[in-house]
Order: C-alpha cells, then sequence, then structure tokens
C-alpha cells in the first residue's frame, strides 16, 4: 500500500479532506485533473542548517484534492498540473516537524497557486527516550510506548490543536526513544494493544489499561514539554500492569459491496487524541470491533464511514468504562449531510479607476474560493476531537459549485475565504425551499425571517444552517466582487500602561440603507499588541467600535470573522452613532487607523 | 573473518533472566515430557495444556503463551484461542481450550526458544487439540538471544533516519534454516541512525541497510532516491561483507555501516490500448519482479497509478532492475469481475527513464454454467453455495503471463458466469475465502470430465460447465508411531490425502501436518474411501528421493469420526 508512517496517526482538523485513511490511500494518489489544470507547485524541502532533505513526503492539498509527491536528492520536487485552487503545503519526513502544523494550529494558513514556488523549511523534531521497567526493575520487552500530543507550548488544546499520537515499542533493555516530535506537550504511556491492535503476535501487554509516566493513570499522568529540537531523556516508566477492559461492539450497518471503510476510533471524552483505532471493510461479513486494554473513563466512540466521495456516514456514542467490559455495543451510522450551492464571482467593471489600487489577482476564478462549515459547539461540553462529521471544506469546480459534505446533524456556520484580498462577499443567500426548487425539508433550514415572509433570502453565514441527518440542503449561493479593502489599527485607552482588557472591534456600515446587511459588519478580535485587522470589506463607509469582550476561545482560522447577530447590530449602529466615520475605496489598504477606547460608565 | 566489532556483554538488573551460554548444546530435537506423547484421557472436561518456560534452568516469568488457530480467515492478524502469561515459577496453564488446530507459541522476543524444531520454530508447536486433552509438560527452553547494534551514516556523517536493516547468516548452508531467518526490514535506524537488533540467534551474520536490484521485491512507494545495498564493511558486494559474530546473551557494538550517495529512481511510461488499438482510460498499472527466466517472481502491486483519457501512464521511482508490467480495467486488487484480461510486458530499467510500453488489454473469453453439490439434499448445505466463489486461471504457457486469476461468485440458483479469461486451458478452483467443508469434485463440459482443464479460444463463450462439489463433516483423527521411539530431529512429518482410486496425480484433498504428539486430523470429508501417504516434509538432500513412510486406505462416513494409526517407517533414501 502506499501509505507512509503506520506508527503515526493523524488527527488533524483537516480530516474532512480525506486525510489518510488506512484503506483508501492508494485512491488518493493523484490531483483531480478535471479540465484546465493550470500548473504545477514547485520547491524544495531544506532542514534548519539549509541542507536540502531528500525523499520527504510533500501532502499537497486543497478542498478539491491532493496531489503528493517526495523530494529528490536536492530536496526539489514538483507536482502534477493542478486545477486552479487554493493549495496548502506541507512535508514530513523521518526526524523532522513541518513548523507549518504549528502555525495551522494558531489559525494561520499560506496558500499557494499553480506556479508557485515553495520552500519547505523542516526542523529537527524533539525526542522522547527513556526506559520501561516493572514493578520490581525488569526491562519489558516489545512494549508499545506512545507519545500523545496533547496541546501546543501555548494556550489550551482547542479544535484546531495537531494532536498526534507517535508510537514505538521498548527493545531488550526495555528501552525506547520517539522522535520526530512536534514542540508541544506530552503525556507518554507504555503497554496495551498499540494503536490500530495490529500486533504480529500476542503479548503479554495486549490487555493492559497504559500506565502514564511516570507510574500512573491518565489522571494523575505528568507532562512533558517539548521545544523544538528538544531531547527529554530518562523518562522512565515503572509499569502497573493493570488490566484493562475491553470495548467491543458491532458496526450494524456498515456492510457495503464496494470499497468502503469504517475507522473506528476511541477518544477520552475530554480529550481529542486518539486512543486507538480499529478499521472495519465494507465488504467483511465480520463487522465487529475490539478495544482490548481500556482504563476506567469517559470516551467518545466515533464511527466513520469513508468510500472514494469522501466521509459519507458518521456516529458518535459516549462510553463510560468503570471497572469492567463494556460489550454488546452496537453502532449504526447516520447518514451525514451536505450543503451545495455556487459561487460567483462578479466581473470587474471595465474602465474602473480602481483596478490599478489592487494588489492582488482580479483575474481570479471561483474554484480559488475555500468554503468552510463548522459545526456549533453545544450546549454540553462538548468534545474537543473533530469525528464525526463537525466539519467540512470545499473548493468550488470550474463551474463555481461546491458541495460540503459529510456532516452530522446540527447547527452550522458557514465561512468564505475569498480568492485573494480584493475580493469580497457582497451576498450570500440560501433560498427558501418550495418543491421545485430544493430538496430539503422545511425543518432542515432554520430561517432567520419570519415563516411568513414570502421567498425571502436568508444569510447563512450568521443565522447559520441546521441540518437533519442526511439532509441535503442546495442553492446556497455566495456572491463574490472585486475590490475589497482592508483595514488595519491598533487600539488605545485613556489609561496608559493600564492593563488592557480584551477587545472586540465591530465594523458598523454607515450607510442607512446598508443597516440591515448583516455581511457588511465584521468583528475582529485584538491581540496582545493592541493591533487588528479587517480584510475582505466591501468598499464604503463605516463606524468603528471597541468593546471588551468575553472570553472566548482563540478564532479558529483567519476567515472573515463572523458577524453579530441582528439584536447585536441593533445595538451596535446606535452605540456607533457618534463615532467617526471611515471611508474605503475599493482595493484601499488602510494602516495605521487608532482607535480611542473610552470606557462606559454603566452597561 | 573476524569483525573488528566489539563484543561486550550486556548487564542487566535482573540475573535470573540472563543466560550466558554455556557449552550446553540445546537438543534440537524437541523436549516433550514422554506422559504427553499420548494424552492423557482422564473423566471429561475441557482441555488444557499446560508446562514451564525456563532458561538455563532459571523460570522465567512474564511470557505469553498462546495457541494461535492454524486456520485463520478473519479480518486483521490472528487471535489466540487461549492464551496465558507465566508466573514466577515459569509457569502456564492454557485452559478451557476449544478444539482445534493451533501452534503453541511462547513470546519472548529478547529470546531464542532452543527446545524448538528449528523448521516449524518461527510457527510454533502444532498441536491438534482434542475435547480431553490434558497435556503437560509443554515446556520451552529459552535461551538469551544476541544483539547486533550499531550507526548507519552517510559520507558526510549525517546520521540515516529509518533505513531499515537486512540480517542474513555468513554461512550460506544456515540460510536455509527457517531459524536463522530474520524478517527482513523489521528493525530500522532512529534519528541518530543508531539501530539494535536484539533475540538472535548465536551465529555469524551478514548486515545490511538499502535495497538492492532484482532482488524479488518489489518498491511501492513514492521514495524517488534510495540507499544501494551496503553491507557491513562498507561494501556492496556479499562476498566481500565483514560477517558479525553474535553470541548468546552478548552484544555486538560498532557495527557501523557508511552509506555512499543516494540513487536516482527512474520512470516507466506508456499506454493501455484494448484490441482495436483505443485507449484505455482509468486503466490500474501493476507491476512485479521478475526473474532471469522472464517469470514473475511472486510479488507484485500497485501504487495506484492510472492511464489517463489518452490512456497513457507514467510510473514513477522506480529502482533499477527487471520488471514485468500488467493492467487492469477495474480497481487493482477488486474482487469485481473484468471483462477484459491484460498482457504482461517485461522491461528492465538501467540507468535512464523507459517509455513506449504498450500493454493490450483483451476483451476475453467466458465461462458459465453451474455449481451443484454431490451427495446430499441438505437445504442448508445448498442456500452456502453462494458463500462459495469461483477461481479460473488459464495455465501458463510460454512468456509473460500476469500472476493473477479471476473470481466470480455463485447465484443462488447455483449458476456462475466468469469473464475476462485469457485464451488457453482453464482450471477452475474453490476461491478464497474457503468455506469448510466444501471440495471442489470435479468440472465437466460437454459431457465429459475435464481434468486438464476447459480449453477456450479468443473470445470464446463457453457455456454449459457443471461444477461438482463435494460436501462433508467427515473426520479422519489419526496417530502416528515411530517405532524409533521419538520424532526423528528436524523432521516435518505430514499427511496426504487423496481420494482412493483416483488417477495419477489427481484426486488431491488436502495435506497436513503431524503435531508434536504424533497426532493428526483431517476434517470436513465427503464420504469415501480415501488414501493416506505419511512422510517427512522436510527438503530432503540433494540426490535423495524421498519415500512415503507408510500409506493406508481409510473409509471415511459422511458425517463423524474415524481413527488410523500409521507408522513412520524410515526406508532407506534411494538414489
Amino acid at each position: 500500500m502506499s501509505c507512509q508512517a503506520l506508527t503515526v496517526r493523524f488527527n488533524l482538523l483537516r480530516r474532512a479532506f480525506g486525510a489518510c485513511a488506512f484503506l483508501l490511500c492508494a485512491l488518493g494518489a493523484h490531483a483531480q485533473t478535471d479540465n484546465a489544470p493550470q500548473g504545477v507547485i514547485t520547491g524544495r524541502v531544506i532542514d534548519e542548517s539549509g541542507q536540502p532533505v531528500a525523499n520527504a513526503f510533500i501532502n499537497v492539498s486543497s478542498p478539491r484534492g491532493r496531489a503528493n509527491t517526495s523530494s529528490d536528492t536536492d530536496g526539489r520536487f514538483s507536482t502534477d498540473n493542478l486545477p486552479r485552487s487554493a493549495y496548502t503545503v506541507n512535508a514530513n519526513a523521518p526526524g523532522y516537524f513541518d513548523p507549518s502544523s504549528l502555525e495551522f494550529e494558531r489559525g494561520e494558513r499560506t496558500y499557494y497557486q499553480p506556479g508557485d514556488a515553495v520552500t519547505i523549511r523542516l526542523n529537527k523534531g524533539g525526542v522522547i527516550t527513556g526506559r520501561v521497567t516493572s514493578a520490581n526493575g525488569e526491562p519489558l520487552v516489545a512494549v508499545h510506548v506512545d507519545a500523545i500530543r496533547v496541546r501546543p507550548l501555548e494556550g489550551q488544546a482547542n479544535s484546531n490543536t495537531f494532536t498526534r499520537t507517535f508510537e514505538r515499542t521498548t527493545d531488550d533493555r526495555g528501552v525506547y526513544r520517539i522522535y520526530g516530535l512536534t514542540p508541544g506537550v506530552y503525556l507518554v504511556a507504555a503497554g496495551g494493544q498499540g494503536m490500530f491492535g495490529f500486533n504480529s503476535r500476542p503479548s503479554p501487554y495486549d490487555d493492559d489499561a497504559p500506565t502514564f509516566y511516570p507510574s500512573t493513570t491518565h489522571d494523575g499522568a505528568t507532562e512533558i514539554t517539548i521545544q523544538a529540537g528538544q531531547e527529554a531523556t530518562d523518562i522512565d516508566i515503572r509499569y502497573r500492569g493493570e488490566p484493562g477492559h475491553a470495548v467491543s461492539g458491532v458496526l450494524v450497518n456498515g456492510q457495503t459491496s464496494d470499497n468502503s471503510s469504517t475507522s473506528i476510533t476511541l477518544f477520552p471524552a475530554s480529550s481529542n487524541y486518539t486512543v486507538s483505532s480499529r478499521f472495519v471493510a465494507g465488504r467483511d461479513s465480520n463487522q465487529v470491533f475490539v478495544f482490548n486494554g481500556i482504563a476506567d473513563g469517559e470516551y467518545d466512540l466515533v464511527a466513520e464511514q469513508y468510500s472514494r466521495d469522501g466521509r459519507t456516514a458518521a456516529v458518535s456514542q459516549r462510553v463510560s468504562v468503570r471497572g469492567k467490559d463494556v460489550t454488546g455495543l452496537k453502532l449504526a451510522l447516520a447518514p451525514l449531510a451536505a450543503i451545495t450551492g455556487r459561487v460567483v464571482l462578479e466581473a470587474v467593471p471595465a474602465g474602473a479607476a480602481w483596478r490599478e489600487q489592487c494588489t492582488s489577482r482580479l483575474d481570479a476564478v471561483a474554484s480559488e474560493t475555500t468554503l468552510s462549515v463548522r459545526r456549533e459547539r453545544d450546549a454540553r461540553a462538548d468534545a474537543l476531537h473533530p469525528g464525526g462529521g463537525r466539519l467540512a471544506d470545499a473548493a468550488p469546480d470550474d463551474k463555481g459549485e461546491f458541495y460540503l459534505r459529510g456532516l452530522a446533524a446540527g447547527r452550522f456556520r458557514l465561512t468564505v475565504r475569498p480568492p485573494n484580498s480584493d475580493w469580497y462577499v457582497r451576498t450570500a443567500t440560501l433560498a427558501l425551499p418550495n418543491s421545485a426548487r430544493t430538496n430539503a425539508p422545511p425543518a432542515a433550514i432554520r430561517a432567520g425571517v419570519p415563516p411568513s415572509a414570502p421567498a425571502a433570502n436568508i444569510n447563512p453565514l450568521f443565522d447559520g444552517l441546521t441540518l437533519a441527518a442526511g439532509s441535503q440542503v442546495n442553492g446556497l449561493t455566495l456572491t463574490l466582487a472585486p475590490g475589497a479593502a482592508a483595514l488595519r489599527g491598533h487600539v488605545t485607552t485613556a489609561s496608559e500602561g493600564a492593563a488592557l482588557p480584551e477587545f472586540e472591534i465591530y465594523l458598523v456600515p454607515a450607510e442607512r440603507e446598508r443597516a440591515d446587511d448583516a455581511l457588511r459588519y465584521a468583528t475582529a478580535r485584538v491581540r496582545s499588541d493592541g493591533a487588528f485587522t479587517f480584510t475582505h470589506l466591501a468598499p464604503g463607509r463605516y463606524r468603528l467600535l471597541a468593546r471588551p469582550a468575553p472570553a472566548r476561545e482563540p478564532a479558529d482560522d483567519q476567515f472573515t470573522s463572523l458577524p453579530p447577530d441582528a439584536q447585536t447590530r441593533a445595538l451596535l449602529r446606535r452605540e456607533a452613532e457618534t463615532t467617526d466615520i471611515i471611508e474605503l475605496q475599493p482595493c484601499q489598504h488602510l494602516k495605521d487607523y487608532v482607535l480611542h477606547y473610552t470606557p462606559k460608565q454603566a452597561h | 573473518m573476524r569483525s573488528n566489532a566489539l563484543l561486550r556483554s550486556t548487564s542487566t538488573s535482573a540475573r535470573a533472566l540472563f543466560c550466558v551460554l554455556s557449552v550446553v548444546a540445546c537438543a534440537l530435537a524437541p523436549h516433550v515430557n514422554t506422559h504427553a506423547q499420548t494424552p492423557v484421557r482422564a473423566s471429561k472436561g475441557s482441555a488444557f495444556v499446560a508446562g514451564r518456560v525456563t532458561c538455563e534452568e532459571h523460570p522465567v516469568a512474564g511470557v505469553l503463551v498462546a495457541l494461535m488457530p492454524v486456520n485463520w480467515s478473519g479480518f486483521g492478524p490472528p487471535q489466540p484461542a487461549a492464551k496465558a502469561t507465566t508466573d514466577a515459577e515459569g509457569r502456564y496453564r492454557l485452559t478451557n481450550v476449544p478444539v482445534g488446530s493451533y501452534q503453541l507459541t511462547a513470546n519472548a522476543p529478547a529470546y531464542i526458544i532452543s527446545n524448538a524444531n528449528p523448521l516449524t520454530a518461527r510457527q510454533g508447536r502444532l498441536l491438534n487439540i482434542t475435547a480431553d486433552d490434558q497435556l503437560e509438560g509443554l515446556d520451552f527452553m529459552l535461551t538469551r538471544g544476541g544483539v547486533i547494534t550499531g550507526r548507519v551514516t552517510n559520507a558526510e556523517g549525517k546520521p540515516v533516519v529509518e533505513a531499515r536493516l537486512r540480517i542474513i547468516t555468513a554461512d550460506e548452508a544456515d540460510r536455509r534454516n527457517p531459524q536463522y531467518m530474520i524478517p527482513p526490514f523489521a528493525f530500522q535506524t532512529d534519528d541518530r541512525g543508531v539501530y539494535r537488533i536484539y533475540g538472535l540467534l548465536a551465529g555469524r551474520y551478514l548486515v545490511s541497510v538499502g535495497e538492492g536490484q532484482d532482488e524479488g521485491f518489489i518498491r511501492v512507494g513514492r521514495a524517488s532516491s534510495y540507499i544501494p545495498r551496503t553491507f557491513y564493511g562498507d561494501t556492496s558486494e556479499q562476498a566481500q561483507a565483514k560477517p558479525v559474530e553474535v553470541v548468546a546473551g552478548a552484544e555486538t557494538s560498532g557495527v557501523d555501516i557508511t552509506v555512499g550517495k543516494p540513487a536516482h529512481t527512474y520512470e516507466a511510461a506508456g499506454r493501455v490500448v484494448d484490441e482495436h488499438g483505443q485507449p484505455v482510460a482509468g486503466a490500474g498499472l501493476i507491476y512485479g519482479a521478475v526473474n532471469a527466466t522472464g517469470r514473475f517472481t511472486g510479488g507484485y502491486g500497485s501504487d495506484g497509478t492510472r492511464t489517463n483519457e489518452r490512456g497513457e501512464f507514467r510510473m514513477k521511482n522506480l529502482m533499477p532492475g527487471h520488471y514485468g508490467l500488467f493492467a487492469s480495467q477495474g480497481q487493482a486488487f477488486s474482487q469485481e469481475p473484468s471483462a477484459t484480461y491484460s498482457d504482461a510486458v517485461a522491461f528492465e530499467i538501467i540507468d535512464q527513464d523507459v517509455s513506449g510500453l504498450e500493454i493490450k488489454l483483451t476483451h476475453g473469453a467466458s465461462i458459465s454454467g453451474t455449481l451443484v453439490v454431490e451427495g446430499t439434499n441438505n437445504p442448508a448445505v445448498v442456500a452456502r453455495l453462494t458463500e462459495l466463489r469461483l477461481g479460473a486461471g488459464t495455465r501458463a504457457t510460454e512468456g509473460l503471463v500476469p500472476p493473477v486469476s479471476t473470481e466470480a461468485h455463485i447465484n443462488a440458483d447455483g449458476s456462475f458466469l466468469i469473464t475476462g479469461l485469457r485464451p488457453g486451458k482453464v482450471q477452475l478452483f474453490l476461491g478464497y475465502p474457503p468455506v469448510k467443508g466444501f471440495t471442489l469434485l470435479r468440472v465437466q463440459h460437454d459431457g465429459a470430465d475435464s481434468p486438464q482443464g476447459i480449453e477456450v479460444t479468443s473470445g470464446a463463450q463457453v457455456s454449459g460447465v457443471r461444477v461438482v462439489v463435494a460436501y462433508g463433516t467427515g473426520v479422519i483423527r489419526g496417530q502416528v508411531q515411530y517405532p524409533s521411539g521419538a520424532r526423528p530431529a528436524g523432521a516435518r512429518i505430514a499427511v496426504n490425502v487423496r481420494r482412493a482410486g483416483a488417477a495419477e496425480g489427481e484426486g488431491y484433498v488436502a495435506s497436513v501436518l503431524v503435531d508434536e504428539l504424533g497426532r493428526f486430523v483431517v476434517e470436513n470429508l465427503s464420504a469415501g474411501e480415501y488414501e493416506l501417504t505419511l512422510f517427512d516434509a522436510a527438503t530432503p538432500t540433494p540426490g535423495q528421493r524421498r519415500q512415503p513412510a507408510d500409506r493406508k486406505l481409510v473409509n471415511v462416513p459422511d458425517t463423524g469420526e474415524v481413527q488410523v494409526t500409521l507408522v513412520f517407517n524410515q526406508t532407506p533414501p534411494t538414489q
């Protein structure tokens, strides 16, 4: 099979792109070559000292597909011809990590287009090494040891967190060495069947609950911080050898006649790293799964079925392990929902005087847009892991049509990343259903307007879309226009030197006719140095307002921020009435705007 | 040649586990407690297997002993039917063992099992467990394995990370001894270029990294450069390699290897066309290693390359060597029947890309007919016919032929259709996965049996073929007696089962190994008379012809068991 790295499992946010499901790797080997491929992405992979890295595995992917290639002895690589889209590029090679994964975690992403040349600098990965011994000091041979990255060096884990579990086994001295680690905070655990349960021979540790460094269960484990390239030695584990329990059951409806397969993954309920994974092939008449060596605790069992088109069905179930085996589980996959629609790019007005102001390409095409939906967190403490259809990304094809698929039931918010900084979203509409136009049952769409209104359009960008299981919502149309403006500035307060509270900046349209156009509102979070940035803005007149913000999770990404709901919009308009008006011309990038914040007397 | 590597004893904190190899030569004959030569028939109860694991008289605790089923048809690695870990006395007891055929294995990766039959040491000790078995004394005697460790760097002194090690014995005579066969690529270097191979049988070894040409493997993957095979001694020639001495319980360190510059891989390009010369889009390409006589050596694979709309393909990252390439209309390795069969094209990569390869997919012949079961009308049995898969392959004549066969499923009414057949003599067989109890009796075409296969011409549609299977649940339980008192050392005793009265070379039903206690079992036989032949399946020394040690006829009833005893009469070898 053409898939690499059997001992490493990605739990990236981007699983929606069809991340390397074990059995499907060979299918994903090619870039989509539908009509008019437009060039290649080339580049070079080097290490920290500038030396080439040969045989690095390079992953070039966009929601339209991915292309993989490897670097030659000079570290150089080139993809095949790729269709126009926005691509991310990352690489991996044994012993190294790609710093772009840390950027991704912070919400930053760099996109490339066919014709670009990329330099990827790989850094030496960190190392954790030590010995595993029994209670009386004897070495444990060939026991699995996992280094589990649970959060980044700074900040809490969020749904962007790059969790990754590296696994090795001990040698005859009980020594293990796990290398190539991405900087972060780790837990180390020994024992059990290994991440995939694929032991070539049974071992005495198969049914044990893992022992965490130094010699505890998960709750008492000591964290290990790994900076870039750092080596942590003497991470010795005194093995407890406590039997874990079995979690087993059957996939009720996973049988297919094609090459689909279902991955069944166990996550701790409060975290998003993988405890263990199993795979059930669609053609296999035996649809049983068994996890051994599971410690007491709360878990989420997530099953996801993948076919050629990506994730097609999923189910998630809470499992409690309390002192005994949990057997007889029945997982019934539920079909996943989808949203389809079109992205239309308006033509650039001929002879527009402002064209020269625009820095990026105005010849963008719809397929360079990236769309993303994420499910809103449930009222209960939601699991952090992305399993089960909480998110999807898509890019339009050459006709501008897109398909966001593989979504679980729930309420979703859409974010749009235009092709480049010169474009903004002018309208986003979803026609209310009538029997001739869409397939979605009325209950599937939650309108922001009263039901009695005629076929008015609702704005899915902020009202959200509620999807029923397996439903398909059609007719989402996004119109993008050229001439987007940008605004950068920083916040100052009268009381210099006092600690700045966390701020959010609101951009409010000044024109009366735009007061109800929710897309003209924008929100940006202020960074620790007081700076803020708005991009992809429609030209026009605006007012700015700064307000202390409630503490919340850092923004998932740098896409268009969510505009506030109708009630808040009215509130903001009232508050902003007295502020200055900023006028933004097409393609104007206004920098160094200073916004004074005056604390309110009362709320 | 002595290696200049260091020999150093390991020191472990647990002296009880550290065994220095003294002069004691553990007999290669299986060490079986004589009480267990015949099973103790005690009162009815579930079967158990028990014994002790020791290393130089010291008990070894924490060793997992397992009974692995011989016929595993589940998805994923085999699961043990019973397992236990040795206690502080080194004792284990496997209880509630279901009836069946198993390999008894002791998993202690840092050790060698010194009382194992070298021919079967890697698989385990065969035991055909019956319901009343109470087997004691299934002991394992271990010796501490040896260790080879070193570092792999390149000419600039930089470590080579995740380089996979290959170890073969320095003495060619030992190379056929399975105990010396270490799975290739089981050990690899870490981020410092350091590797550590443990659990080795004492001896002299050649250690290498990298890939050699024409070794019978094919390389599926994306790495565009590779390290040419380099032995310890920094040479690419096996004859020049420095042997490494391994002593039981000791570590041989400093076995460092310096590799040269990575070598380039190349591309092979071409087209897939149909029999009219029209391009075939979306065809998958499969390639395998080809030996000097122009035959596929057995391994083949695909990296997912498919032809584009113009039927063109480019296979990348190929090492120099001899290859055979063929195409597949549907998904590579899928079970879906295809209407076409492919040529195979041989090509060699020396030091540049190869282009202009052309592979033809030709519309194949088809065979249709009915599959029936003889000797029973039991509707439960007839209903299971749809679980069978009928495989078909054309007998290879000359030239390079893809080493694949096609399969068809059986419809509810017993009919089948096999398509995409190459012209020639087509053999039918029961395909994978096997369904217990069914054996192929005969294939009939035009009213006559076709034991040599059915002749099909190009594109023909042969119909009216009748495939007759038998279903049976009869069982033969046998016991082998050794007049010398014990099984000969180094022997691999087996029993061949044929239908009595079948013509020479036909009627083969099954071949089973005789277990450690001299017992064998043949299951799922249909009623009839069978001929059993007892022989030693160990590879004979050249010049010797194997003679059967015993031969008997057995009548098997419809259901139930029949017992038979065979005597291992060792006849002198004939010239």
